[in-house]
């Protein structure tokens, strides 16, 4: 206790209070437009044009921002695996430790859930899973990710454009107004499109691998008329495998969701210092939504392989 | 203030105190299974993520349906 | 779904955004990653037990130099005392050698002077008897015949008398 009553620290403890205090009346950032959908940003063999919801693609293929998002977090991921392993030693250095570190390190934890018969076939599946969802969710945390877009014109609930570089460049204020930016990039994992697209991938491989391992045996666990007790349980599985495909889906689009609400909501409170725990936060929870996604795959795979005998539940 | 925007906040709000009350009751289970034997705590650490994902789910559903009201009903 | 902003073809975008990751990844990266790490597994291994094999071979080859040192130190030792055996040999042989001819010289001599004495003894003897018989004729007058003297003495010297 001693230490926190130091003239230094009450300084510093004050200064920081004052900035926050400051920075909220003076720096005054415009509440972000919370938009569930993604947006078309560009189009393809097209032409971008306003409609009842903003931004709207006529004829074409559409690119959305979340789909820029999805590609920059590809990017990223390949180039990072790409220099890490360019030239691959026996003895690895740098970045190629790291990657070779990660790999190993998730090839472990296949291992432990699946087995080692088989780890090698599922672990593929989870490990991009895990990486891809990884490196989706961090992109949320670069600064500016999801501040430089398109100004938009809208009926309500927008806000003041200001002149900022030249003529054709602007920064929305804090005066209600009737514009809203629209967001080139998008953290890639806030798009319900990405998170039901892997769920779907996952379940769809899930009934294969099931399939696969037991035959045709596989569809006992569903449809089942020895006694109406397993009957009833088959038809409770069933709805189970579609409720996995959603939980899976909003678990991890609204734990990142909420996190790019937050993060955005708090410099509208307070713009400077207050954020900062949040980052830390952001950053665990995209850390742990990859890890359970690519661990609950991994389980809902090897209970999949495994032969459903009469053993009781 | 719309009646919308009171129900997407009973929506997740209520829904949201289960799983609370479960998260904090698996990860009881699992603190209290580390300090018996610490040995084990990775797997218990991995386990116990499993069963916070299983608990969310629940506080998942009512997300959902804070979702649908606030933006598609 | 259109509200939630669920939309066909955003999602087969995703999906096969995702396909194309997973392929790119596993040939790319999950396939030389565990191969890398397969290979540098054996290479370790094979290490560990060519490190092993040389370290038995040293142990067998000093174990082999430590016997042949032991020979030849045996054989050393054997042949110092085979020599040291011969030198004593001979020197008993000589000292043996040396012991018998002084016994000998000894005997010899102890033997000239035995016959000396004898010899001188026996003049001496001779001589005695002469003088006595000398003696006896001038005493008795008469003197004795050649004959009966020479007779007399070697009866006396018989010890006859």
């Amino acid at each position: 206790m001693r230490q926190f009553l130091k003239p230094r620290t009450i300084v510093i403890v004050l200064a920081v209070l004052l900035i926050m205090g400051g920075s909220a009346v003076l720096l005054r950032v415009p509440m972000p437009a919370i938009v569930l959908p993604p947006e078309p940003v560009a189009c393809i063999g097209g032409h971008l044009a306003e409609g009842p919801h903003g931004l709207e693609c006529e004829g074409g293929f559409p690119l959305t921002n979340s789909m820029l998002g999805t590609l920059l977090a590809d990017i990223s991921l390949l180039a990072l695996v790409f220099f890490g392993l360019r030239n691959m030693q026996l003895v690895p250095t740098g970045l190629q430790n790291l990657v070779e570190a990660v790999i190993e390190a998730g090839y472990g934890v296949a291992e432990d859930v699946a087995g080692k018969e088989n780890a090698p076939k599922f672990f593929p599946l989870a490990m991009t899973i895990f990486l891809f969802v990884l490196i989706a969710n961090w992109w949320e945390l670069v600064p500016g990710m999801e501040a430089f877009g398109w100004l938009v014109e809208v009926q309500e609930k927008g806000w003041e454009k200001a002149p900022l570089l030249g003529d054709n460049i602007y920064m929305l204020v804090r005066e209600p107004g009737h514009y809203v930016v629209l967001p080139w990039f998008r953290t890639a994992t806030t798009d319900l499109n990405l998170p039901l697209a892997l769920a779907l991938i996952t379940m769809v491989y899930v009934q294969y691998a099931g399939f696969r391992a037991l035959g045709l045996g596989y569809l006992k666990k569903f449809i089942n008329f020895s006694s109406p007790m397993d009957f009833f349980v088959g038809v409770l599985e069933s709805i189970s495998e579609v409720a996995k495909i959603v939980s899976f889906t909003f678990r991890l689009f609204g734990n990142i969701f909420a996190g790019t609400v937050l993060l955005f909501v708090m410099p509208f409170l307070i713009p400077l210092f207050a954020p900062l725990p949040f980052f830390g936060l952001e950053v665990f929870v995209g850390f742990i939504q990859a890890f359970i996604f690519a661990m609950l795959a991994l389980s809902f795979l090897s209970t999949a392989v495994i032969a459903h005998d009469h053993e009781g539940h | 203030m719309d009646l919308k925007v009171l129900a997407t906040g009973l929506a997740i709000g209520l829904g949201a105190i289960g799983p609370g009350v479960g998260v904090g009751l698996v990860a009881l289970g699992a603190l209290q299974g580390i300090a018996r034997n610490p040995e084990v705590a990775g797997e218990i650490r991995t386990n116990m993520l499993l069963a916070i994902a299983f608990a969310e789910a629940i506080a998942i559903y009512s997300l959902v349906v804070a979702l649908l009201i606030a933006f598609v009903l | 779904m259109a509200g939630l902003g669920i939309n066909l073809i955003y999602l087969i975008a995703h999906i096969i955004n995702f396909l194309l990751l997973l392929w790119l990844l596993k040939r790319f990266a999950y396939r030389p990653v565990l191969r890398m790490l397969e290979e540098r597994r054996r290479r370790i291994e094979e290490g560990l037990k060519a490190a092993d094999l040389a370290r038995e071979e040293a142990a067998r080859q000093r174990a082999e130099l430590e016997k042949q040192l032991e020979e030849e130190r045996r054989k050393a030792q054997e042949r110092i005392a085979a020599a040291t055996r011969q030198v004593e040999e001979l020197r008993e042989k000589i000292l043996a050698e040396a012991r018998e001819e002084a016994e000998r010289i000894i005997a010899e001599a102890r033997e000239q002077a035995q016959q000396e004495r004898e010899r001188i003894l026996q003049e001496a003897r001779r001589q005695i008897a002469d003088l006595s018989l000398l003696l006896a004729q001038k005493v008795v007058g008469e003197s004795l015949d050649e004959k009966k003297q020479h007779q007399l003495i070697e009866k006396f010297l018989a010890g006859e008398l």
